[in-house]
């Protein structure tokens, strides 16, 4: 097969037709969800929210960056995209597969975290937490470590009668100060985006390619305590640490999913074990490394 | 639909004391509100209220992309809001694009400009970012200086354009969009009564002069400092070792040297002279 468009790709167990280059995994025919570059409309037709940068509605979300692109994903099975003129590649891939993509796997009845997850020999254990809160750090230092990793930002997980983690893409995004902090400077990096210190480092046989079954969920949480402490979390305060842990909930909420998406989170809650990492910022990737895999092996 | 209310200020110039004020007031209680539970937000530069907003991932845009997006999300947030929002802010009134300023003044309803003697500031703010007085001095009298604005970091909040002293203070007080009431920190020390009143009735609050009167007492420097020991300060830089340190006014007289209090003067003297920090 030519390394060139249309990509037939897979990630989070989804077969895609790309006319972008995904840096997902090969994968054959027929695909689920098509993402075409084209033409893009300005706004939706009666749309049931309209925010600063995106309108939707059932079955439809829109995102519209200026210099940067459009995105309309319709159905759960077509991204279209029409980047603006001046924009760069990376660019509209790294928007792309941020937004866009949380609303088509909502679309689809999965549940997407903000998270990253690896595999332990118990199973996949998900680093969930704000943006900056350190998961991806976290999960670089555990693949260090060896553990394959499953996914990284958007972490999609599928709730019915199991709870699994879908593998996403095999390259996890690093800013320059966990590069730096994990010793990875000598390492193969692309940067995201052009004039953003962000890189994204490619996991080859590390990826693992495979769904996973869940053995816990690890909520990352900065303190500004002294103390760097895992507690499990249980009953209420799980519900709302696990509520705030999917990725852009607004944008299920857009779509009219705000009840589903509280029905599957109560669900996962009820199944899987979920703790609380409160770490202070001055402990480093390998300290709080250690912690966990004391924690998950338990 | 409701509008913002803006705190500002150049960095430790008096805004934390005046939030805990204003939260001690709206609680009306008899006992200090918690140092950790101000209910006036930093919300003007927390990028997990911009993430939450737009539902994108703020740290991939620019930081000038995100400045033009700065008004549109203020001016939705205020939308939203069912009562007017106290909101802490340390940018200086600059401009987000050509045609917009970062603060619509669509959403505001006023602003409170908190000011300080800059020789007191530089102390502090030396020690909230760890630099030595000289750099500290340097970075007060220049334009490029910006709060949070390391590139290879994913940092909690956005960057905040300070510029020099000098033009922070001038962007706030000299703009004619926004009302602005200017409360000097020096005067929160020597008339807290007044001075709090003051700004009460500036924001359209309760003018109850006892209500006033405790949340003074209640906001009191020792108070704050103890509470911190106690329990921490999640504003605390992780620099510094407490965020509430001396709370005193004037201890440049006995830290500065010569030729830092000189070089200071130089730099800001004409504002200086016009909020009453040199004599005329």
């Amino acid at each position: 097969m030519l390394d060139a468009a249309p990509y037939y790709c897979s990630a989070f167990g989804i077969k895609i037709l790309s006319d972008l280059d995904l840096g997902a995994i090969p994968a054959g025919e027929p695909p689920e969800v098509i993402f075409r570059v084209g033409t893009v409309p300005s706004a939706l037709e009666q749309p049931l929210f309209s925010g600063v940068l995106f309108q939707a509605r059932p079955g439809s979300f829109l995102l519209k960056l200026d210099n940067i692109g459009r995105y309309l994903v319709t159905g759960g099975n077509q991204i279209d995209i029409e980047p603006a003129v001046s924009a760069h590649a990376a660019t509209v891939r790294l928007f792309l597969l941020g937004s866009p993509l949380a609303a088509l796997l909502y679309q689809r009845d999965l549940l997407p975290l903000h998270a990253s997850a690896v595999l332990t020999p118990k199973g996949a254990v998900i680093l969930a937490g704000a943006s900056g809160s350190g998961k991806s750090t976290l999960a670089a230092a555990l693949h260090l470590r060896g553990y394959p990793v499953l996914s990284d930002e958007i972490c999609a997980v599928t709730v019915g009668e199991s709870f699994s983690v879908l593998p996403a893409f095999p390259s996890l995004m690093l800013w320059e100060d966990a590069v730096e902090a994990l010793d990875l400077t000598g390492q193969q990096l692309k940067r995201v985006r052009p004039g953003i210190q962000k890189f994204s480092l490619p996991l080859r046989d590390s990826f693992y390619r495979t769904p996973a079954p869940i053995h816990r969920i690890y909520v990352i949480e900065s303190s500004f305590h002294a103390d760097l402490d895992v507690t499990p979390l249980t009953g209420l305060f799980k519900i709302r640490a696990l509520a705030n842990a999917g990725y852009h909930p607004n944008i299920a909420r857009s779509m009219n999913l705000r009840e589903r998406y509280f029905a599957q989170m109560t669900a996962l809650g009820a199944t899987v074990s979920a703790a609380l990492l409160s770490r202070p910022e001055r402990v480093s990737p390998s300290q709080v490394a250690d912690l966990l895999e004391k924690d998950f092996a338990a | 639909m409701s509008k913002i209310a803006w705190l500002a200020s150049y960095p430790k110039s008096g805004n934390t004391w005046f939030r805990v004020f204003l939260t001690n007031f709206s609680r009306n209680t008899v006992t200090p509100a918690s140092i950790n539970a101000l209910n006036t937000s930093a919300i003007s530069s927390s990028r997990s209220v911009f993430d939450s907003a737009l539902s994108i991932e703020s740290a991939d845009l620019s930081a000038e992309e995100m400045d033009r997006l700065r008004p549109p999300v203020y001016r939705e947030i205020a939308h939203r809001a069912s009562e007017t929002l106290f909101v802490k802010i340390h940018d200086a009134y600059h401009s987000a694009a050509p045609s917009e300023s970062l603060i619509p003044s669509d959403a505001s309803l006023g602003v409170v400009y908190l000011v300080r003697n800059p020789l007191d500031v530089s102390i502090s703010l030396a020690d909230h970012m760890g630099w030595s007085l000289d750099r500290t001095i340097d970075s007060m009298n220049s334009d490029d200086t910006a709060l949070a604005s390391n590139p290879s970091r994913l940092a909690s909040h956005l960057r905040q354009r300070l510029l020099s002293w000098s033009n922070h203070v001038m962007s706030w007080i000299d703009q004619s969009q926004i009302p602005v009431h200017v409360v000097r920190y020096e005067d929160l020390h020597e008339y807290p009564c007044e001075t709090f009143m003051k700004a009460v009735k500036f924001l359209g609050l309760a003018e109850d002069a006892d209500r006033v009167s405790r949340a003074v007492s209640l906001s009191a420097f020792n108070v704050l400092r103890q509470q911190e020991e106690q329990e921490g300060f999640r504003e605390r830089s992780p620099k510094a070792q407490l965020f509430f340190r001396s709370g005193v006014r004037d201890r440049w007289r006995t830290v500065l040297t010569g030729e830092q209090i000189h070089r200071v003067v130089r730099d800001h003297g004409a504002m200086m002279r016009r909020l009453g920090y040199l004599e005329p």
